[in-house]
């Protein structure tokens, strides 16, 4: 899925989600819907929109992290099929396929409708100007000139090899902070809500209760910190290697 | 079967197991309601969900310590087939006699060495036959096909592979350990969750809920609700943990297993309280 059909869905989705927090806002507002049963409404829906973004920033991140992240396999794949004398289009077509990477199938399904890579890449890639971009353009440049792009890309390999070393490390802390502070996010946030809620309840603070509901927040919180957790662990990891 | 419709088998178990336990709860008498949303019932849906999950759990485990393996061994398979090239062997008996030194190769190019002489091709018998599994893995067969397609050409590339091959490995490890790291950590925060929880529902909640405080008054409904969400969050926390887990090292469920062990020693002392095996909040009060 592109970029382009990620951000529709995604505001599809928010445009969705605001406007049932806003209906049951109005509800509530005018008596229709007790109010607290109305602001619960609200309050979930708000999580909805909250996750759906998250899940969308991720997703982005991973398209071209998950590139960056397989750029060794490219560079090691482009450097044994030009090695074999494949061209370049068919070098692409083939890692497309070996890796499932979209950004490269998109790349060769303008190559072969007659526009050169620099095009098809610009064409793909956009205004995006990360690291994966140059590493990928600088790698399909050295290939197209033979030779001596050949002993470019052994060394380049190698860079990146030397890079990732380095990388690896810093990226696993990173990961464990952020597994850290989901855990306690979803561990001890429901809790936390489930504690203060029941003593509101004892306090007589909400009138109108509703369990299921409350175990159901609980839960969607929960869960909701678990799958971002997913997210998060699949676009780090796929940064240094995947 | 493919190795994809087995996998979307087994995650169809923990559904199925959810909805014959409804249908059995139906049947009974016992009602959809208790359970799923009393706490005596949310603790066997809880039970059959984790226990549910294991299969596809134990199928990833296995799948991937098996693919692991080879990953591992990729760089000494090449190192073994290029001394076999340099003795002066065929690329195809190289192959072979790379396959008898490397343990996790050896079936599998035992098996491909067989059908190669039945006089099929390489290629073809590695796309139909060789599960890949793993990107390294996907590589090493693509460049094994390529070197038998090219040949001599490539013969020079294979010690560089290999020196690739093995710091990917490296790599590979290092993301490992992170994961068994974060592994540990989500273990030891689940636990103490569930004894923590058990504490606060069973002492500090239970006493407002019955004793009935001048304060605060907590109904039973409100207790029942508390329970139930906690229990399934222990469900979610295992299960999502899980793959979050093995998200890290780049699988799919390779620690579904250990974190859905975990999962079931954190819902036992829920358990043992809430069927009154332990009387907890007695124990407090007679203090």
């Amino acid at each position: 899925m592109s970029k382009e059909e990620l951000r529709s869905q995604l505001v599809a989705l928010l445009v969705v989600f605001f406007g049932l927090a806003g209906f049951f806002a109005v509800l509530g507002f005018f008596g229709v819907l007790p109010w607290s049963f109305s602001l619960m409404m609200v309050l979930t829906f708000m999580i909805c929109n909250l996750a759906v973004t998250l899940i969308y920033r991720a997703k982005v991140a991973e398209e071209f992290g998950a590139l960056g992240g397989r750029m060794i396999y490219i560079y090691l794949f482009m450097r044994m099929y030009f090695l074999a004398g494949l061209t370049p289009a068919d070098a692409i077509r083939k890692i497309a396929e070996h890796l499932d990477l979209e950004v490269l199938r998109r790349i060769y399904k303008y190559m072969i409708v007659g526009h050169s890579f620099t095009e098809a890449s610009n064409r793909v890639f956009g205004d995006y100007r990360g690291e994966p971009r140059m590493l990928f353009e600088n790698l399909m440049n050295s290939g197209v000139f033979g030779v001596g792009g050949l002993q470019y890309m052994k060394d380049a390999t190698n860079t990146l090899l030397h890079e990732l070393d380095k990388k690896v490390e810093k990226v696993s802390v990173e990961i464990l902070n952020g597994v850290q502070m989901l855990a306690v996010l979803g561990t001890f946030a429901p809790l936390t809500i489930a504690v203060i809620g029941a003593a509101l309840m004892g306090l007589g603070v909400f009138g109108i209760f509703n369990p299921v509901f409350m175990a159901l927040l609980c839960l969607g919180i929960s869960g909701l910190a678990f799958s971002y957790g997913i997210y998060y662990a699949m676009s780090k990891s796929s940064e240094v290697i995947s | 079967m493919k190795e994809k419709h087995l996998r979307m088998l087994l995650a169809l178990i923990p559904g199925t197991a959810v909805l014959a336990l409804i249908a059995v709860a139906v049947y009974t008498g016992y009602g959809a309601r208790n359970i799923l949303f009393t706490a005596r019932g949310a603790v066997i849906t809880s039970y059959v969900v984790m226990a549910a999950f294991l299969p596809l759990g134990l199928y990833e485990y296995a799948r991937f310590r098996y693919y692991r393996r080879m990953e591992h061994d990729a760089a000494r398979f090449l190192s073994t087939l290029e001394a076999s090239i340099i003795a002066g062997l065929p690329f195809f008996e190289a192959f072979y006699r790379a396959g008898e030194y490397i343990s996790s190769f050896r079936r599998v190019v035992s098996d491909v060495y067989k059908r190669l002489i039945m006089g099929e091709r390489f290629r073809d018998v590695v796309d139909r036959e060789v599960p890949r599994g793993t990107t390294p893995l996907k590589l090493l067969w693509e460049y094994l096909v390529l070197l038998s397609e090219v040949g001599e050409e490539l013969f020079a590339s294979i010690s560089e592979y290999s020196l690739f091959f093995s710091k990917i490995s490296e790599f590979r490890r290092a993301l490992e350990t992170a994961a068994r790291q974060a592994l540990v950590l989500m273990a030891l925060m689940l636990f103490s969750f569930s004894i923590m929880l058990v504490l606060v529902v069973h002492v500090f909640l239970y006493e407002m809920a019955t004793a009935g405080w001048e304060i605060i008054k907590i109904s039973p409904e409100v207790m029942n609700a508390i329970e139930v969400a906690f229990i399934y969050i222990i469900v979610v926390q295992s299960v999502l943990g899980g793959f979050t887990v093995s998200r890290i090292g780049g699988e799919r469920a390779y620690y579904l297993p250990h974190m859905l062990a975990m999962g079931f020693a954190s819902l036992t002392p829920f358990a043992l309280v809430i069927y009154d095996v332990v009387n907890l909040a007695g124990f407090v009060s007679s203090l």
